[in-house]
């Protein structure tokens, strides 16, 4: 019997436990102590943002020649990144251009074949997707430069439709692959998924979502040039309607600049590294060839606008070199002022009242500083003026040179505003100062001289083609190195 | 009659084959039966009812007659977390899993008339997962999985041959069939907003690997057993793999990876599970006291991955496991109260197989004490028990020297804590 109560009151026992069951206490969150994030935390350590200037734009057109020296991709070479770590929309031969070369077909970069300038080839429009190398790429490209950006489009365009140069007719198709998500179905395997992304509003895509998605510890920003380039390259950009107002791009770029700052805070747990750079003035901008140098080499001219200070020296040449000079191909001393102090010298001191601003906001630190690309371009001109001339004038002034040798002497390419590779070189070290002088890194800057670029892009030149002379522009190069800034 | 009686405990046995849930390491389920569970499965030295077709089969030479069991263990695991996305995820999310008891059975019957050969068949689930946590489309870690099932039924018959008087060697054939299903979502890649959700599902072909046992008496006291079973891999040929978009009117993303994707396609893969070797020893102290002591381990190093094969290539993809062999301790504590009812307790320790950096929201793994209670009780031809046992995982984070062991984007990391109430009953007829 004492058995049986025994083991009844066993039995009891262990229905009553089995009743209860054990519960689970909530684990402790453990995540204080983990280390606090630091730029070596960021999924990435540095995107560029900007404009053809960014992307690597060389000739009136993008191609991989001119990618691969990039100003963003040496700065990330000098950083220890390469081609893998820091990714660009990489184009194939013969590049997509600017040049008019007739409906359904797309021009390739520009190239000098000693006698004249003409794109290096041109691609059936249904075959372009096949020049776009990268465009399988599983994410968004480190290189966000995309060449005719303005500076609205930094936070609202992600296709052609939605990009600024529909206010001009001309949507800017190099949004609809630079601006994309990226490859769908890597994304889908869990690749680069931001954690902590900004408010809904992804939909946009533009180069702000794509850089915060991209969670870098630096970015540079390179951006405005687009905003008065047509404008000034029109020769009448007084009242032009590219040029974005002074007070508009002011709100354009703080908006962007601030919104960086506090995005890449919330998506990285760190303070950001944002390197931004001012923009060139009319006189640092080889296109624009001052007068007494142009008449020292084609002698006096009448002009149309009699206190003419530049000749669009590319549009002289296409023009047949007149003795009469069209208000259309000068800028005048008003021109000129309006420019370099309403327009350009106005976006410049916007740059650098923002950047200030956001470096110095105690709510959203941020190290934010710029590169003063006008002080960096005078001191070149100081020493090396020939640096800063048309690789076509210097043919003239210099007769003898083999092409080679005069592409060696310029930093600018056949369109006259973008940097040759050697000129990419010059912009990378500017930025790659300030960015040792901000950060404490002591990356190396590189030689402009140790680069090479080659204006025939390795075509054989024709026997017959002798150097010297006056080179061919036809109108339509002529055009497309106008064009090459929207 | 006795036909009968055996078709009914077998029927209500296989009713109960269901999902299972993962108790010991890994994904293993040790709890082949409720008396051995009451035992913290301490049983491959004693293997005295139908679950020795898993625990060693040699112990069929030491029973007597023919007996028909239907065990089910009910099991309540329960998961929580508490941590982050990643490590700049400003918030700190918590998660649980939902509250849902599966079943695992054990169906048993064996034949031992008396000569030097003895018979059995069983139908038991060995391995099994089943972590479901609570709303899904929100869980931090549903990029990984939200919904993860794992069914794993074996048949086993067995023969076992008395080589002389207290020594016994038994043969039998692992028959395995399992059922996986997985889901998760796959977020918009920067509003973090749920795009796609993905439901893998797959039933394998069926596996045969031998198994052994060994058995040796030298006493009435003291006994010795051993038992191993084979590493399988288990083909999943003809799975399917739906593609769904969240909000299909809404998103546009999401609807252009379906279509990029496609919505539904056939996927292969391959589960591979560790061979389990058993060392048992078990000693009678006095009349009615009995111990048992056994060394389990696991070759789980055999299950380092899994490659999901897609119809459409681009989707394939491996996810690595890398877990290691693993091994446990169990001690079972039987007392013959009287001649009806026997106590039991067992005590288990259990090393996880998984390395930190494979903790995840799949299976939060760790190591784990397990403790253990029953009761049984027998009348006539009749057996009845009951048992309990907690798992009680130790809580794992998976941060080292203030970092995550994993950073990335998809897996959370944090602090996971694990525990499971089982409750198990036995039925047993002996004709």
């Amino acid at each position: 019997m004492k058995k049986l109560l025994t083991s009844i009151s066993m039995l009891a026992l262990l229905l009553a436990l089995l009743l209860a069951g054990c519960s689970l206490d909530d684990p402790a969150d453990p995540t204080g102590t983990v280390n606090p994030s630091s730029p070596a935390d960021a999924s990435t350590p540095y995107v560029a943002i900007g404009n053809s200037l960014t992307a690597g734009f060389m000739d009136s057109g993008l191609m991989k020649a001119g990618q691969a020296n990039s100003y963003p991709m040496i700065v990330a070479t000098q950083m220890g990144l390469n081609k893998d770590t820091f990714t660009q929309p990489w184009i194939e031969a013969p590049g997509i251009g600017t040049t008019n070369v007739g409906a359904g077909n797309v021009s390739g970069v520009l190239h000098f074949n000693g006698t004249a300038v003409l794109p290096l080839g041109i691609t059936p429009q249904a075959e372009v997707p096949g020049l776009l190398l990268a465009v399988a790429q599983p994410t968004q490209y480190h290189n966000l430069g995309v060449p005719g950006a303005f500076s609205f489009d930094l936070m609202n365009a992600h296709s052609a439709a939605t990009s600024y140069g529909v206010n001009l007719g001309s949507p800017n198709t190099f949004f609809e692959f630079i601006n994309r998500a990226g490859d769908l179905v890597s994304l889908f395997k869990n690749i680069e998924v931001p954690a902590n992304p900004p408010a809904p509003g992804y939909q946009s895509g533009s180069q702000f979502y794509q850089t915060i998605a991209k969670g870098p510890a630096l970015v540079t920003a390179w951006i405005g040039g687009n905003d008065f380039l047509f404008g000034a390259t029109s020769g009448e950009p007084i009242g032009h309607p590219a040029i974005t107002p002074a007070a508009t791009f002011a709100t354009n770029y703080g908006g962007f600049l601030h919104s960086l700052a506090g995005g890449l805070l919330q998506r990285n747990g760190f303070p950001p590294t944002i390197i931004c750079a001012t923009l060139p003035l009319v006189r640092n901008i080889t296109y624009f060839l001052d007068r007494p140098t142009f008449e020292a080499v084609f002698g006096a001219r009448v002009y149309d606008e009699p206190d003419a200070e530049y000749i669009l020296f590319t549009d002289f040449l296409s023009a047949g070199m007149p003795a009469t000079l069209p208000v259309e191909m000068t800028l005048d001393t008003a021109e000129v002022t309006y420019l370099d102090t309403e327009v350009i010298g106005a976006y410049n001191t916007a740059i650098q009242t923002v950047v200030a601003q956001v470096n110095g906001n105690p709510d959203v630190p941020a190290h934010a500083d710029f590169v003063d690309f006008n002080a960096n371009v005078d001191a070149l001109r100081a020493t090396n003026p020939d640096a800063l001339r048309h690789f076509l004038f210097l043919g003239i002034i210099y007769p003898d040179d083999t092409i080679a040798e005069t592409a060696a002497r310029t930093y600018f390419a056949l369109d006259g505003v973008h940097p040759n590779n050697q000129g990419y070189a010059f912009v990378a070290n500017g930025f790659l100062e300030v960015i040792n002088s901000v950060t404490g890194s002591s990356y190396s800057p590189v030689p402009p001289e140790a680069m090479t670029w080659d204006p025939t892009y390795g075509v054989p030149i024709p026997a017959k083609a002798a150097r010297g002379g006056i080179p061919r522009i036809s109108p339509e190069v002529a055009e497309a190195m106008r064009r090459s800034f929207r | 009659m006795q036909k009968r009686i055996t078709c009914t405990l077998l029927v209500a046995g296989l009713l109960i084959l269901g999902s299972g849930s993962a108790l010991a390491s890994g994904f293993s389920i040790y709890e082949a039966g409720s008396k051995a569970t009451a035992l913290g499965c301490a049983f491959t030295a004693t293997a005295d009812d139908g679950s020795a077709l898993f625990y060693n089969a040699a112990g069929l030479s030491f029973m007597t007659g023919s007996r028909a069991e239907v065990n089910a263990v009910f099991v309540a695991p329960q998961f929580k977390f508490s941590g982050k996305l990643s490590k700049t995820d400003p918030t700190t999310s918590t998660g649980e899993a939902e509250d849902k008891v599966y079943p695992v059975p054990g169906v048993y019957y064996t034949n031992n008339p008396g000569g030097s050969l003895a018979f059995g068949i069983g139908v038991y689930a060995p391995f099994g997962l089943g972590v479901v946590w609570k709303d899904g489309a929100e869980w931090v870690g549903r990029r990984i999985s939200h919904d993860v099932v794992i069914e794993t039924v074996y048949v086993t018959p067995a023969l076992s041959l008395k080589l002389g008087e207290g020594f016994a060697l038994a043969a039998g054939v692992d028959i395995a069939h399992q059922n996986l299903e997985l889901k998760k979502y796959t977020p918009e890649p920067q509003s973090g907003e749920n795009a796609i959700h993905t439901e893998l599902k797959g039933s394998s072909s069926i596996n045969l690997t031998p198994s052994f046992g060994l058995m040796y008496r030298p006493n009435e006291k003291l006994s010795l057993g051993a038992m191993y079973h084979f590493k399988k891999s288990m083909k999943f040929d003809d799975g399917d793999a739906t593609l769904d978009a969240v909000a299909p009117g809404a998103d546009p993303w999401g609807n252009a990876l379906v279509g990029a994707l496609g919505r539904e396609q056939k996927l292969n893969t391959e589960v591979n599970l560790p061979d389990i070797m058993s060392l048992g020893i078990a000693y009678t102290f006095g009349e009615k006291f009995k111990a048992e002591f056994n060394y389990v381990r696991f070759g789980w190093s055999a299950f380092d991955k899994l490659a999901l094969d897609f119809e459409n290539d681009d989707l394939d993809q491996v996810i690595h496991f890398d877990y290691e062999d693993s091994w446990q301790i169990r001690f079972g504590f039987d007392y013959q109260a009287s001649e009806k009812f026997n106590i039991m307790a067992g005590y288990v320790h259990d090393k996880t197989p998984q390395p930190l950096a494979a903790v995840s929201p799949l299976l939060p793994d760790s190591d784990r004490n397990d403790y253990s209670l029953g009761v049984l009780y027998k009348t006539g031809k009749w057996d009845f028990n009951v048992s309990y046992m907690v798992v009680v995982g130790e809580e794992r984070t998976n941060i080292e020297n203030g970092e995550p062991v994993r950073n990335t984007t998809d897996y959370p990391f944090g602090t996971y804590s694990s525990l499971a109430n089982l409750l198990g009953f036995g039925v047993g007829y002996n004709f």
